[in-house]
């Protein structure tokens, strides 16, 4: 092979003739040939399933069963749509989505902030706080099930010390039980809040401010129309992400309560998973898995169309 | 902008605040672990720190081959995910190609769906092909929820690179693959590095596809086993703390190896940090 054989059209604006008698691949082929492997994943182990799961939708289907099998259009969407129990799940998961992101993004941005104004140590800080979401959910639904036990439990011990006779018992408690799964959810996304934006935060060059402070803003001024509007792009992007994080919750809610006290803190992912592998109801599993997947997958094209506009 | 002193000290007992906050159930777990077993049963701070209830967790549970597990199922798809997921993230950065564009949507839209929404087709599908209950039907399962984060982080590393590298190695007669292996990839090693180290962690922390797609007791995988044992033995915290922080130590190494390139993990790219 000549050295010279392989010229391409990023360095000439005119590629010379190619060499008659030899094979030559596109830069287009050959980007798209070098993708290939990681496609052939994505889509078999991914994609290809999430078809599938969208054909089963449309049956009733037997695992043990499979020649029993039958087409019935959208029988299992009818069905689940009119289920109490996924009813619930849905509510559930709002309930947590609407209480936990706001929560977290509130808490975010004023630790963001403190953050922004110290002068020392806020490397340290900030990788301090790096360390609790990087965890496993499943370690931090443990850590806070040892925490919200009532005998021995550290919250409970010290509520008793400081007077309380009868403290809650987190997990058990019907109303209480989702609140405490959020507020374990709200631990450990807090500080992915603070990191976004406190990346937006330090990126707003400090002109802004300088010529805010010439002109004489109030502290609080200087925050509604300098800072929040130069912010708003990273707070809505985190919101989505967060939101739709919060929306597929699971781990946190099968190690924390498994879906207890009587199905009071199931949410539509352990639904789905409950469906399929306790009911042995794939058909009615992957309808509601269509449904969630629907709902998360138009908040992305939402996310997407945003992103876009901005660039 | 001067900063009125007031607003300053009240900035960093937030800061402090937050920070012994969340850093307080961690701390406590590492605690509970260290207890004398005669302990257990008191919420106070140990008289002596032991290392018995890892001695006993390790004798009575079979947490070693959890951890082993966990770390080959790790370490198998993220070597496939990061040659993979490179490559293509590469491709998608320097060429323009009719697939581009969807193969980007596909990606940034994989990473939104719930495990259980992929979990349970593909459990049906790998039971026809009998990979369930089997390593690499596990491995192959997390490369695929790893390669939408490596190839978004990838292509924030390869936007970095200078064209001009590119270019001029190719006139200086090096074939495309040439290119990446002796000008881009030592370019990129860092950014290879922290996709590596994230996508390790997906795995690593992954409990719904494990759960789903390798029940049998001989692949259980450290998330797996430490939530059946808290479903199990729930009394047992002093031996269930001892097996979380085994497990949690190597993710709190690699945050820490992270924490400057955590933002662009988090947000797929979205928000560059």
């Amino acid at each position: 092979m000549t050295e010279r054989a392989d010229p391409s059209p990023l360095v000439y604006a005119k590629p010379p003739p190619k060499p008659v008698a030899r094979f030559h691949l596109s830069d287009g082929w050959f980007g798209f040939l070098i993708t290939v492997p990681a496609l052939l994943i994505m889509l078999t182990v991914f994609v290809f399933p999430l078809v599938f799961s969208a054909y089963t939708s449309l049956h009733r289907f037997e695992i043990t069963r499979p020649d029993r099998t039958r087409f019935i259009w959208f029988e299992n969407y009818a069905t689940i749509l009119q289920d109490d129990a996924f009813q619930r799940a849905l509510g559930n998961t709002l309930t947590y989505v609407l209480v936990a992101v706001p929560i977290e993004f509130a808490i975010g941005l004023i630790l963001a902030l403190a953050l922004a104004t110290i002068t020392r140590g806020r490397g340290m800080f900030r990788t301090l706080l790096v360390i609790p979401q990087m965890l496993a959910p499943a370690v931090m639904a443990l850590m806070w099930k040892f925490m919200y036990n009532d005998e021995l439990g550290i919250i409970n011990h010290l509520l008793r010390e400081w007077g309380v006779n009868r403290p809650p018992l987190w997990l058990t408690d019907t109303p209480l039980a989702l609140f405490s799964i959020i507020i374990v959810e709200i631990w450990a996304t807090v500080p992915i809040f603070v990191l976004l934006l406190l990346a937006g935060l330090l990126s707003i060059p400090s002109e802004y401010y300088e010529a805010a402070a010439i002109d004489g803003g109030s502290a609080w001024a200087v925050f509604r129309h300098v800072t929040l509007p130069l912010l708003q792009p990273v707070i809505l992007v985190a919101l989505l992400i967060r939101g739709m994080d919060a929306f597929r919750v699971f781990d946190l809610v099968y190690v924390l309560t498994g879906g207890g006290p009587a199905l009071r803190t199931d949410v539509l992912s352990y639904y789905i998973f409950r469906t399929a592998f306790t009911d042995r109801d794939f058909g009615l599993a992957s309808a509601g898995a269509w449904i969630v997947s629907i709902i998360l997958l138009t908040g992305g094209l939402i996310l997407i169309r945003f992103m876009r506009r901005r660039a | 902008m001067k900063t009125r002193p007031g607003v300053m000290a009240l900035s960093y007992l937030i800061v402090v605040a937050a920070t012994f906050l969340f850093l307080f159930p961690i701390v406590w777990l590492f605690i509970t672990s260290f207890k004398p077993p005669s302990e257990v049963l008191s919420v106070a701070l140990p008289s002596r720190l032991t290392l018995e209830n890892y001695q006993t967790v390790l004798e009575t549970f079979p947490v070693g081959q959890y951890f082993i597990n966990s770390v080959l199922i790790a370490v198998g798809s993220t070597l496939i995910s990061l040659t993979t997921g490179s490559l293509a993230a590469y491709s998608l950065s320097l060429y323009r190609f009719r697939a581009r564009q969807p193969i980007m949507l596909m990606t940034l839209l994989m990473r939104l769906l719930p495990g259980v929404a992929v979990g349970i087709p593909l459990f049906y599908l790998f039971s026809s092909v009998r990979l369930t209950n089997t390593m690499p039907g596990l491995i192959l399962a997390h490369t695929a929820i790893q390669l939408p984060l490596v190839i978004w982080i990838m292509l924030g590393f390869f936007e970095d690179t200078p064209t001009e590298l590119i270019q001029a190695g190719l006139v200086d007669g090096c074939n495309r693959f040439n290119v990446i292996y002796r000008i881009v990839l030592p370019i990129v090693t860092p950014g290879l590095a922290v996709g590596a180290i994230f996508s390790y962690l997906l795995s690593w922390n992954n409990l719904d596809l494990a759960l789903i797609l390798a029940p049998t007791p001989r692949l259980v995988t450290m998330p797996v086993g430490i939530s059946n044992m808290n479903l199990i033995y729930g009394v047992r915290w002093d031996l269930m703390a001892s097996a979380a922080v085994m497990y949690i130590i190597p993710t709190i190494i690699l945050a820490l190896l992270l924490q400057r390139y955590i933002v662009r993990g988090l947000t797929l790219g979205a928000v560059k940090g």
